[in-house]
């Protein structure tokens, strides 16, 4: 039986994609089958961090409409065996997703696939009520700020009160990833700690992806952060999977790294 | 476009009811005086209604009364619970009639000044209805309920909790509390880690845009002569 994991956040520009592409990476290293859809209509951004964007031929909205079957429709992953991705429409709008085209075509996917990864559009409207409707568990993806957390907040409220398994008297399991964080600067006093965090959202941390170079770099080359095993953050998300996933790992990146001797001499 | 001469705007403006327990001028004024003295700045110009509901026509001049309210710097506008007998003496000193709307419920309390308060029959309490809330109240949700409310979590900034009684928070109150919202001057707000945006009972508000000295420490809301007054549990 197929896990829906959304991933969501409320406020936009958190790294809510490039979690949804490091997240259903991992899965897919570590051997099981994912899929990651872009459900953020109109402005699809997950095929350019996952590198297929020249390989889009058919998206999400035709195959709702009927237009393309689902293999037809399904990109696999240059890298990864196990992996595919289901790219967003550019040029329709949000509201060409209707719940049950969603539903037809994640039941479609749940006879062949462990996971399937939904990256939400930012919002607390249709795209992101569509993407997080059919969800058992979701990745509260949020930034060290307090606008980003109030966002969360409300994002958790809605999953809690508007999604399917909310409906029908259960509950979503919630996860908390802290992304884009620095220690330093939560030293200075200017972001929130990690405790901050958890005593506001009052849910289970995931894991604590560090503010980081190569986020940004494997964004523009289209490799997911996780392929790039030498960075923090391709670590950090790798640690949060293996917790997703059972194991147990202790949290890294929330003490300020100290400057080594030739560090401090040489500069660094 | 000409400018309009008139704005019409309909409003909910605080007004004060007077009901009287007796209607000795000496009595009245005594009381009047003793409380003045209390609160000097509140008396000024104070606009109020007077509850015709304990008065007999026959026996209270409802002028001497307005008279002797105005000499203590009230200012009465009107007049609550009137009957035909009235009209004839609030039309001629323009009282307003304010109709038999409810008013503030009166504390049942014995008040040493006015001994024939003791002889009112105490009317029964009866038993509110309680709901418990299960989980935490997120941003961006409002729970509200009509008795008492318990919440067996926290209220996130930006979710607000209202009931008619009292609210109870088993955990932070980060949010806004509004408890006794159809005036129950005796609604109370607990909640273990205080961090409010907002506290109210029966329409009294306070905003807390600093922090509080009592920030995260476990607190009771409550209305304490019309002033709402915030207290720390002991350590």
């Amino acid at each position: 039986m197929a896990k829906i994991i959304v991933v969501t956040s409320g406020k936009g520009g958190v790294g809510k994609t490039t979690t949804s592409a490091a997240f259903a990476a991992a899965l897919a290293m570590q051997g099981h089958k994912t899929v990651v859809i872009d459900f953020d209509v109109g402005l699809r951004n997950l095929d350019l961090v996952m590198g297929c964007e020249r390989r889009v031929v058919y998206d999400f909205v035709n195959l709702i409409q009927g237009e393309s079957t689902l293999s037809q429709t399904l990109i696999k992953d240059k890298r990864l065996e196990n992996l595919y991705v289901l790219p967003a429409s550019q040029t329709r709008d949000k509201d060409a997703l209707t719940i049950e085209g969603v539903e037809k075509t994640l039941n479609e996917l749940a006879k062949t696939f462990e996971f399937i990864v939904c990256d939400s559009p930012a919002g607390i409207e249709h795209g992101a009520q569509m993407a997080l409707y059919f969800a058992e568990e979701a990745i509260i993806v949020t930034n060290p700020e307090v606008s980003s957390v109030r966002d969360s907040d409300r994002i958790i409220g809605i999953l809690q009160s508007k999604s399917r398994l909310a409906e029908q008297g259960g509950s979503v399991k919630e996860h908390l990833l802290l992304t884009r964080y620095n220690p330093e600067r939560v030293e200075r006093g200017e972001m929130l700690s990690v405790t901050d965090v958890e005593d506001i959202l009052a849910i289970p941390l995931l894991g604590v992806i560090p503010e980081s170079e190569a986020v940004l770099k494997a964004s523009n080359q289209g490799v997911p952060v996780v392929h790039d095993s030498d960075s923090d953050a391709g670590q950090a998300y790798a640690d949060a999977v293996a917790r997703y996933l059972g194991e147990d790992r202790p949290h890294r990146f929330l003490e300020k790294q100290k400057k080594g001797f030739l560090k401090r001499v040489f500069g660094g | 476009m000409a400018t309009p001469v008139l704005d019409m705007k309909t409003g909910m403006t605080p007004l004060t009811t007077l009901t009287f327990h007796s209607t000795e001028p000496e009595v009245i004024s005594a009381d009047l005086q003793r409380r003045r003295s209390e609160a000097p700045a509140l008396f000024q110009g104070l606009p109020c209604l007077i509850s015709l509901q304990h008065l007999d026509p026959e026996r209270t001049s409802l002028a001497s009364l307005t008279t002797l309210l105005r000499q203590h710097g009230l200012a009465p506008v009107g007049v609550r619970y009137s009957s035909a007998a009235w009209h004839s003496a609030c039309d001629a000193l323009c009282l307003a009639d304010f109709g038999q709307s409810s008013v503030k419920p009166v504390r049942q309390q014995p008040t040493p000044t006015q001994p024939d308060s003791q002889e009112q029959e105490l009317q029964p309490i009866a038993a509110r209805a309680v709901k418990v809330h299960s989980s935490n109240v997120r941003s961006g949700q409002q729970l509200y309920f009509d008795g008492d409310l318990v919440v067996m979590g926290m209220v996130s900034p930006g979710a607000e909790v209202l009931a008619t009684g009292d609210i109870q928070i088993m955990g932070a109150l980060r949010g806004k509390a509004l408890a006794g919202i159809k005036g129950n001057p005796d609604a109370m707000i607990s909640c273990l880690q205080f961090d409010a945006q907002l506290t109210a009972i029966a329409g009294h508000y306070q905003l807390f845009e600093d922090d509080h000295t009592l920030k995260n420490s476990s607190v009771l809301v409550r209305l304490v002569d019309d002033q709402l007054t915030i207290t720390g549990s002991e350590k």
